[in-house]
């Protein structure tokens, strides 16, 4: 009997031990949210310092340093599907092979937080073009209205490869081989550069381009995956195998371990410099380039709080003030995340045929509360199709816009109703909500929506299905329920065709408007640059206007790096998914200071 | 060895041969149905690879693309392909997002996947057929409560939590945290032990919850018998009587459990892989779901069925030797 009390007493205690193990702390209390309307202010670009509350390092040294390895994650888990640049499965390959390969063309680093500050560079997909400059070509122009010149930059050299090729310098020949693929490609391709017609070298520093169309986005393609330069040596040797890998870049792939990490050497002729004071130093400064695939957002906290992570991408607001509290000494930086959340409406069919309906279901959204609840009380309202730090030439701030758009969001449930009365909807309606599941956020959002909706009267099932699934009923646009999406920002064309082009495989809302798809064929033809941006800006805003979309506030993401890192300044890539130039090609290492964690 | 030995050895011999001619209908069975429930997954690759395309006419690439993968043959068509493939050239096809042959990406993964499940399994033993030993051999003494409830608590206890606090708190609080990539074994033996450690234990442990509750069990049940008693009556040592006496019989049901918990070793491991990024199967198996790379699911799911049928008459064949009274005939 004694033995049974003991018992109970001792599994009583184990029970209670475990439920406080699993209990979260006590809440924070929260500060009043800031919720950042129509554009981005006091967030761009620049670090955050942190005041350090100890002295726990010792002063950086003056001047970059040789030498060191940089441990950067990114903050996604793809892996590289392809070697062959003809055959990358997803703009994200660009980010693994960006590191010994390079384009004709890339972002120009110094209008950004290095030098004038004009622009962030810190969207994955798009450089405005007002922000490239040359990477193997030094210059090119229009010689004709079908005809691109490149001219090539002398005296850069493919590294000795054994196995593969010797060294030798890069000519024009290599451009007109890789871009005979890419036209060549259209298995792999399909209709993506039916643009490009001929390619031909006139001399051994030029490359002549000859078009089929003019293509208004032509320096975001040129720059976007497929337009690596590889040399022919590589084809002969074997393009898709990773050990045969070589490029004119700052490194050399050294070793692929699948599933968890890539491994890159310093290229030493390189032919890459930078300028930090008065002085030029050639590139890169680092030895050796890890990127490992992490999947898990605790493992990659864990990686940085730890110093095995250099650099982290990618973090969530709901970490930021836990490593604000367990390592001050990390320097911060901003970004926008690319896109929004979008709930597509189709605007074919009841009920979303009626604008009044559309708007309705926009005004009922509380996007204070959204931002609250969702995003701890920092983002931005507006930050699609165009996101809100694009260049306002492009971007139009939601101050901007009519009333009548503006009011879309403004929460406002009793005009809502008053709005589904007249379209027909006294008593709301019934509709799904279709979200793929992949993302445990989104149920979150959905749930959140959907309770806003309620309050109107418009009653929502929950219908979540797993990836491919969702990609499937995307594609066949058979529903007739609302998708809600993680809209994209990409280029501006591309991002206003997935918008807007009948067809497009993310034209969810069946938007089909004939003079907007006209003034989109014309902006595509538009030489001139001013008046391409003034035509894409007035297409953009008329995509808003049109409230097929409920377009949810955008949020802030964040990057962190170690104190060793140096000449960092939060950028995220200078081109398609190239994470060269700027994460590590640029960056060197207090290696004392590295070594004392 | 006399003739009760050799015809004993013939009959495991003829055993033996029988269920390995049996796994090849049961691996054709499971090839149909694992070939054909993966393409009836809403959603298809075409699908996803257009998506990431930025395609400009989606019916031209769609053609292009289920093309250039043979899928624009029925599906019956692709299923003798990819089977006469294996039969005559051991080739699993190749991945239709990579283009790898499947063989190579499970071969690159399998190793690491078995190797934690192995660890796991180890771990797992070590700690469960001790304990539950000691606890049955004690039963209701202070020692045994503590060891039932270190089972329960193994039980209960999802190894992903487990995972996460060990991955969180010790990079808090002592600034420590496991690899972030993999040590290969052939570089650093040590070094990769190490890394495995850690995720092996916390798998192990979960693990050993259930088979320790068992062989507890299985061991009062033994210990009760009238030819264990008779040992005792006859003054043999404690360790005599449990080791040579009662551990065997015990046994058999607690291999039962164990044979159940080997197919860990080549898939049971993917959220343990993920949280302490180990490049396994696991990952590999559920990217390939979502990605409907329908060659590395089917080759996948192959390789694990024959795994699982292999463990099988392992598992079947140790009974005999734990029981001389099981006949393979």
């Amino acid at each position: 009997m004694k033995r049974r009390v003991v018992w109970i007493i001792f599994s009583c205690l184990m029970v209670v031990a475990m439920v406080l193990a699993s209990c979260a702390p006590a809440p924070v209390a929260e500060e009043e949210g800031k919720t950042v309307v129509g554009e981005v202010t006091e967030k761009e670009g620049a670090a955050v310092e942190e005041e350090e509350e100890e002295e726990v390092f010792t002063e950086v040294k003056e001047g970059p340093q040789y030498g060191g390895t940089l441990t950067l994650l990114s903050g996604w888990a793809v892996e590289p599907d392809k070697w062959d640049p003809i055959e990358y499965s997803s703009a994200q390959e660009s980010a693994f092979t960006g590191y010994y390969l390079e384009n004709l063309l890339t972002g120009d680093l110094s209008k950004g937080a290095r030098g004038t500050n004009e622009y962030w560079f810190n969207d994955t997909y798009w450089v405005p073009d007002q922000y490239i400059t040359g990477q193997l070509a030094e210059s090119w122009e229009f010689t004709d209205p079908l005809t691109l010149r490149f001219h090539l930059r002398p005296g850069i050299y493919w590294p000795d490869k054994p196995g593969v090729m010797s060294s030798r310098e890069m000519i024009s020949a290599d451009v007109v081989f890789s871009f005979k693929r890419l036209i060549e490609a259209k298995a792999t391709l399909g209709t993506r550069y039916e643009w490009m017609e001929s390619v031909s070298a006139p001399d051994k520093y030029t490359v002549d381009l000859k078009l089929s169309k003019f293509s208004a986005d032509w320096l975001y393609r040129m720059m976007a995956r497929g337009t690596h330069i590889i040399p022919p040596e590589l084809v002969q040797a074997g393009v898709a195998d990773v050990k045969k890998q070589v490029g004119t870049g700052p490194f050399m792939l050294v070793d692929y371990v699948k599933g968890s990490a890539l491994t890159y050497d310093r290229n030493p002729n390189y032919w890459g410099k930078t300028t930090i004071g008065d002085k030029e130093y050639s590139l890169p400064f680092i030895d050796r380039l890890i990127v490992p695939f992490i999947a898990e957002p605790s493992t990659q906290l864990a990686a940085l709080r730890t110093g095995k992570a250099d650099i982290l991408g990618g973090v969530e607001w709901q970490f930021r003030e836990s490593l604000k509290a367990t390592n001050p000494e990390l320097k911060e930086y901003v970004t926008l995340a690319g896109g929004a959340g979008l709930v597509c409406m189709r605007e074919d069919i009841p009920p979303f045929n009626d604008i009044r309906v559309r708007k309705a279901m926009n005004m009922a959204v509380d996007r204070k509360a959204f931002i609250d609840s969702q995003f701890g009380g920092e983002a931005v309202l507006l930050s699609w199709p165009f996101s809100a730090a694009w260049p306002k030439d492009l971007f139009t701030p939601l101050e901007d816009y009519p009333a009548s758009t503006q009011e879309n969001f403004a929460y406002n449930p009793e005009k809502a109703k008053q709005l589904l009365t007249e379209a027909g909807y006294p008593n709301g309606f019934k509709i799904g909500l279709i979200y793929s599941s992949i993302a445990p956020a989104t149920a979150d959002v959905c749930s959140m929506l959907a309770s806003h909706w309620a309050d109107i009267g418009v009653e929502v099932e929950l219908k979540p299905m797993e990836q491919g699934a969702f990609v499937g009923v995307s594609y066949g646009k058979k529903y007739t329920d609302m998708i809600y999406y993680g809209g994209s920002n990409s280029s501006p064309f591309s991002i206003l065709r997935n918008a807007g082009e009948p067809g497009d495989f993310y034209n969810l809302t069946m938007f089909n408007y004939p003079d907007w798809y006209a003034k989109f064929t014309q902006a595509k033809g538009e030489r001139e640059y001013a008046g391409q941006n003034k035509l894409l800006k007035e297409l953009n805003a008329e995509v808003v206007s049109t409230a097929d979309y409920v377009i949810c506030p955008t949020r802030y993401v964040y990057r962190y790096a170690q104190p060793w890192v140096n000449n960092y300044y939060g950028e995220t890539n200078s081109a398609s998914f190239n994470l060269s130039q700027v994460m590590a090609a640029t960056v060197w290492l207090d290696i004392g200071l590295k070594a004392q964690k | 060895m006399n003739a009760l030995d050799r015809q004993k050895l013939k009959e495991m011999r003829n055993y033996i041969i029988r269920r390995l001619l049996l796994v090849i209908p049961t691996l054709l069975i499971a090839s149909l149905i694992v070939f054909f429930m993966v393409r009836l997954i809403p959603g298809d690759i075409i699908a996803q690879m257009l998506q990431e395309r930025e395609s400009t006419n989606l019916e031209v690439d769609r053609v292009m693309i289920e093309r250039s993968l043979g899928l624009d043959v029925p599906v019956y068509v692709q299923y003798f392909r990819w089977m006469g493939g294996i039969i005559l050239h051991g080739d699993l096809g190749k991945s239709l997002w990579e283009g790898t042959p499947v063989a190579e990406d499970i071969a690159a993964k399998l190793p690491v996947t078995f190797e934690l499940g192995l660890f796991s399994l180890i771990i797992g033993l070590l700690i469960s057929l001790p304990v539950g030993i000691f606890s049955a051999v004690r039963q209701d003494t202070i020692g045994d409560y503590i060891a039932r409830s270190f089972a329960i608590l193994c039980i209960a206890v999802p190894s992903f939590w487990l995972g996460i606090m060990v991955m969180v708190f010790p990079s808090i609080w002592w600034g420590w945290s496991p690899p972030i990539t993999l040590v290969r074994f052939a570089e650093d033996p040590a070094g990769n032990l190490v890394q495995f450690v850690v995720p092996a234990v916390i798998l192990g442990m979960s693990l050993a919850g259930v088979t320790m509750r068992m062989t507890r069990s299985m061991m009062l049940e033994v210990l009760r018998q009238d030819y264990v008693r008779t040992a005792w009556s006859k003054g043999l040592k404690e360790r005599t009587v449990v080791v040579q006496h009662a551990m065997k019989n015990a046994l058999i049901p607690v291999v039962t459990i164990i044979g159940l918990q080997l197919p860990i070793l080549v898939g049971g491991t993917v959220i343990i892989e993920k949280i302490f990024a180990l490049p396994g199967i696991g990952r590999l198996m559920l990217d390939a779901i979502v990605q409907r790379d329908y060659t590395i699911v089917s080759g996948l799911m192959l390789v694990i069925a024959s795994f699982v049928l292999l463990c099988n008459i392992a598992v079947d064949l140790t009974y005999g030797f734990l029981d001389p009274r099981v006949q393979y005939k």
